[in-house]
């Protein structure tokens, strides 16, 4: 694993470790890009609240402020109902998943 | 990114309060999903007024202090995402969370309306929720506390 793969699973990790400590995480994804040094985070909540959404980037801000020197972060937000099939998710090469 | 064509600070509270009014009018009309499009670039705008406008970028000292990588030309930044990796670039994102961070949680709520919108299954909160975190970006623009 090199030092770009290890910061994106790094990424990919805390950002589980925030989001699972209050709310109900179906799937994390993150595309790292190297050339860039950017990464684009994806997450599936289970049925989330407004207010749930809203705690969701609440940490999605405190993880892009602890990675701000090292990787330019983007994220998107999804409520699992709105996947017909979450599983469609990992047909993309993602750099790191957790589910 | 750094557009070579920059619009002013003025051209940019200009915008802001355009969008502003289609925003609202959108909303008023029961289609907060693209008025909260509207009221998020209400709010882009206002914040690339500040960056304009702050003194910080005309202080290479301060700015170095504040964080290495940034310069003069991170002020005019127009993608909402940066990049960490030459030429490294701070994204307005970025910026909002490192030189105002009082209003990023109503700014990365507003951007997230947006991407609902343009890229999910829509606005779902509350349609007023748009128009007050807008305020709150425009109330601290207009008191002057969007500088680092």
């Amino acid at each position: 694993m090199d030092d770009f793969d290890a910061l994106v699973h790094s990424l990919g990790e805390h950002s589980v470790s925030y989001l699972r400590r209050d709310l109900k995480l179906a799937q994390l994804s993150v595309f790292g890009d190297q050339l860039t040094g950017s990464a684009f985070v994806e997450i599936v909540l289970s049925h989330p609240t407004w207010e749930e959404r809203g705690t969701a980037i609440d940490r999605m801000i405190e993880i892009r402020e602890m990675f701000l020197d090292e990787i330019s972060i983007s994220y998107a937000i999804h409520d699992d109902e709105d996947c017909d099939d979450p599983g469609v998710l990992k047909d993309r090469e993602a750099d790191y998943v957790a589910a | 990114m750094v557009a070579s064509v920059q619009l002013t600070a003025e051209t940019h509270k200009q915008r802001s309060a355009s969008h502003l009014v289609v925003g609202r009018g959108l909303i008023e009309v029961g289609e907060a999903s693209w008025g909260g499009v509207a009221v998020f670039y209400s709010a882009y705008h206002l914040i690339k007024a500040a960056l304009i406008e702050d003194p910080i970028f005309d202080d290479f000292d301060r700015l170095r202090a504040l964080d290495a990588t940034l310069t003069a030309d991170d002020r005019y930044a127009t993608s909402h995402h940066g990049r960490r990796k030459p030429p490294i670039q701070w994204g307005i994102n970025e910026l909002v969370l490192k030189l105002y961070r009082s209003v990023v949680g109503d700014y990365e709520r507003l951007h997230q309306a947006s991407i609902d919108t343009r890229y999910g299954t829509g606005y779902k909160g509350p349609p007023d929720e748009l128009l007050e975190r807008q305020a709150r970006v425009q109330a601290s623009y207009d008191a002057g506390h969007l500088r680092a």
